[in-house]
């Protein structure tokens, strides 16, 4: 059951129907609630009982609800945990909470029935309408075309493979199917929005990747290897750790880089031994080994060989609004971060990235108002 | 370069923070994941041979742009494989036996080899039985007698196709002659009403039975019926139906134009149809598929027939026997190349089978013997010679 349908019965009249439906609220609700006080930075003990008193409160005043679609009730939600939360804080403080609520406005309340009304199995084709937006993907072809494409371009820009061999690798694809042919793979190569999906694909570092990275890892390491790390970090044993780090560095850094935590917050961390100035020596010296514009580098000496005018692929800001677009809100990172991830890659691509153009983007929700507008174009929906 | 200004007050298009921090809650609770693919060399040469289904494919494509490493070692797969495929059977067997990545490519590849000429043998019964419609879903999911039988009718629509109509109706008909050859009652005959690949790529055939007279005649009404298409002595069941009246009709939405026909109409001497139970069409001579190797490498299909089966080949006990007789103008053209046999083991993936110079024909068929070791046996179906559509021969230069 979708949340529109389940907010529907969730108001009517029929108690033990709406139960079901409250349920199914909760679980479809429970995500981007917890995301939410991570992001307030709310201590993660504190994470179930206020949830807990929230959806409470919720049901309770099941009577006096109305149903006013998806967005009004995750901005009852918002508002309902802000209020759990405050209260919380009051009580183990014991006294009056500095912080006020942030309202949802109604004015932006279409801009978020856009997006929360995407169930959850509509999601992974609201991510791919952010490489249409920002990267100029053409939206006529197939989500597999693409990744058929990006493979191509790895495989002949990157890694020097000629055509020939690029359409071996590709494989023969579905029977019945015209073969990829040579005047084919040359426009695919060719068309922009392919270019900057391969810049995208290479310069976006998720928080593990990054991790393993920087600590010495192999760059395809899994996240179940950075978890066996870690203990190993943890425990007193007598291997060598990677990267040429000692154990408490490579906890740091895996803090740091896998876990988006702020120098502050690593420091007063109980179990961090190391001092504040022992930390910003350690990120400064990992500052260096960030592979961002070796990448970039790489990248641009593998194009302008083949022939292709970055200047005229790189004019727009788009590929930079994608990856700022990701690591706000897939990663996770704080704008200073995401700006230590992209500005010197931008600036070797010509294109001048500060901080002060990322908060424009971000913190006025800018870059999630396009996709909005975009994403309900894309589904016949009116613009919010 | 920028394209907004970097301070300043909110546009009225800015968000309130509030909504801001729940979107972007909202944003990172259904972020998808991407995870590890874990690709095997067995996925990676059915991804090469085009026999994964196309879910699975699809995974491998995004697995392989995530990994550098895989990357790596899909191209290791691919030349391993091209080696393997110019290698004999036996040979291809004997590093199977081996140790190492090498062998284990050599594995998989045997597997897919044998899995396909055990499902062609099954291959022409499993299309009559689930049409065309249900092969082609099929086909998208992989399963190995739906691939046998499409590179089985392939190889068919590839000679007529390819072949020009000179070639391909050499000996099976006149241009625009409407008859259909088949196993018809001694007074019924078979005449072709439409016989066309129509614009949205359907095959279309409708057929008129008729008397001695050449009226239309309504004695086999209510029989069972199969079309077949047929080219240079190949047959393979199309699909079967009931005749209503005096006409039997099938459309067979798209395939004209998945086999690469060219819409317009289709000679009926590449048709056969085949009433009640009797047993398909056979012709006397089967020519198989040739292409011929440039100087540059490039492979270009030959001009005309140059290779003709002068018996069905006899698999077993780990043996390929057959006897293979060459044209008079390709001992001429070609007399310093050599004949490679070929076994296609996918619609787009072929095994080389054995090669010989072609200096050593004369006028009459060579028997030809290979050690095939642990291929099927594979008996001759009673519809159609099962296996023997996979036969490809290509003439490269160096028979000397």
């Amino acid at each position: 059951v979708d949340e529109r349908r389940a907010l529907s019965v969730f108001t009517g009249a029929d108690e033990a129907a709406a139960g079901r439906a409250f349920e199914r609220l909760r679980e479809l609700a429970l995500p981007t609630l917890r995301a939410y006080l991570r992001r307030t930075s709310t201590p993660h003990q504190e994470w179930d009982d206020i949830l807990q008193d929230a959806f409470t409160k919720l049901w309770r005043s099941r009577p006096r609800l109305r149903d006013q679609g998806p967005a009004a009730w995750y901005a009852l939600l918002k508002r309902t945990t802000d209020q759990c939360r405050i209260d919380r804080f009051r009580a183990r403080r014991g006294d009056l909470p500095t912080e006020t609520i942030e309202e949802v406005p109604d004015s932006d309340l279409p801009v978020v029935e856009a997006l929360v009304g995407t169930s959850p199995e509509e999601a992974p084709e609201l991510w791919r309408c952010a490489d249409l937006l920002w990267l100029g993907l053409d939206p006529a072809v197939s989500e597999e075309t693409h990744t058929r494409q990006l493979l191509a371009a790895q495989l002949f820009y990157l890694e020097g493979e000629p055509w020939p061999g690029v359409l071996r690798l590709l494989g023969p694809g579905s029977p019945g199917e015209p073969p990829l042919t040579r005047e084919r793979l040359d426009d695919w190569l060719a068309q922009r929005g392919v270019l900057l999906l391969l810049f995208y694909e290479s310069l976006h570092y998720s928080n593990d990747r990054l991790a393993a990275v920087l600590v010495g890892l192999d760059e395809e390491t899994r996240p179940g290897e950075l978890d066996r790390l870690m203990r190993r970090a943890t425990e007193a044993n007598p291997e060598t750790p990677p990267g040429g780090w000692n154990w408490e560095e490579v906890r740091a850094l895996v803090w740091r880089y896998r876990n988006a935590l702020l120098m502050e917050q690593i420091v007063s961390r109980n179990d961090c031994a190391l001092s504040r100035a022992e930390l910003e020596a350690l990120f400064d010296r990992t500052r260096a080994r960030l592979p961002f514009v070796p990448v970039m580098e790489r990248l641009c000496r593998a194009l302008e060989s083949a022939g292709v005018e970055l200047p005229v692929v790189l004019a727009a800001p788009g590929l930079w609004q994608r990856l700022a677009f990701q690591y706000c809100y897939a990663d996770g990172l704080p704008h200073r971060d995401i700006h230590e991830r992209t500005a010197a890659a931008a600036e070797l691509g010509g294109y001048s990235l500060t901080l002060g153009m990322l908060n424009v983007w971000l913190s006025n929700g800018r870059l999630i108002a396009r996709l909005a507008r975009y994403w309900a174009a894309a589904r016949g929906e009116n613009e919010p | 370069m920028s394209d907004e200004p970097e301070s300043g007050g909110r546009s009225a298009e800015d968000l309130a923070p509030g909504t801001v921090t729940l979107l972007e809650s909202w944003l990172i609770s259904r972020s998808p994941e991407s995870p590890a693919a874990d690709l095997s060399v067995g996925q990676m040469v059915g991804h090469l041979s085009g026999a994964l289904p196309a879910a699975e494919s699809r995974r491998l494509v995004g697995g392989l742009t995530r990994s550098p490493a895989d990357r790596a070692r899909l191209r290791q797969v691919r030349d391993l494989l091209g080696e393997l495929q110019r290698l004999s059977w036996e040979a291809v067997h004997q590093r199977a036996r081996g140790e190492g990545f090498p062998a284990e490519v050599a594995r998989e590849w045997l597997w897919l080899a044998e899995e396909s000429l055990q499902a062609a043998e099954h291959a022409p019964r499993y299309w009559l039985a689930n049409g065309w419609e249900r092969v082609r879903a099929q086909l998208e999911a992989g399963a190995v007698e739906a691939r046998a039988a499409w590179s089985a009718l392939q190889a068919i629509a590839g000679q007529i196709a390819g072949g020009g109509p000179g070639f391909a109706l050499a000996r099976g008909g006149e241009q625009g002659d409407p008859r259909i050859p088949g196993e018809l009652p001694a007074n019924l005959t078979a005449s072709a009403r439409a016989a066309e690949v129509t614009p949205e790529g359907a095959l279309h055939v409708a057929v008129e039975l008729q008397d001695a007279a050449g009226r239309p005649s309504e004695a086999a009404a209510g029989q069972p019926v199969r079309l077949f298409l047929a080219a240079n002595g190949l047959t393979w069941p199309l699909a079967a139906g009931v005749v209503e009246g005096d006409r039997a009709e099938w459309l067979l939405p798209e395939l004209g134009s998945a086999l690469g026909l060219p819409e317009g109409p289709v000679p009926a001497a590449h048709f056969r149809i085949a009433l009640g139970e009797a047993p398909a069409p056979r012709a006397r001579w089967i020519e198989v598929p040739a292409r011929v190797v440039g100087d540059t490498g490039e492979e270009t299909p030959a001009s005309e027939p140059y290779a003709t089966l002068a018996t069905d080949p006899e698999w077993s006990a780990g043996r390929l026997q057959l006897r293979l007789a060459l044209s008079a103008a390709a001992r001429a053209r070609y007399r310093s190349y050599r004949l490679e046999l070929l076994l296609a083991v996918t619609p787009a993936s072929e095994q080389l089978l054995g090669e010989w110079p072609i200096s050593a024909w004369g006028d009459e068929p060579r028997t030809l013997e290979l050690l095939c070791p642990g291929i099927p046996a594979a008996p001759v179906s009673a519809d159609a010679p099962a296996v023997t559509p996979l036969l490809r021969t290509r003439l490269r230069p160096g028979g000397q």
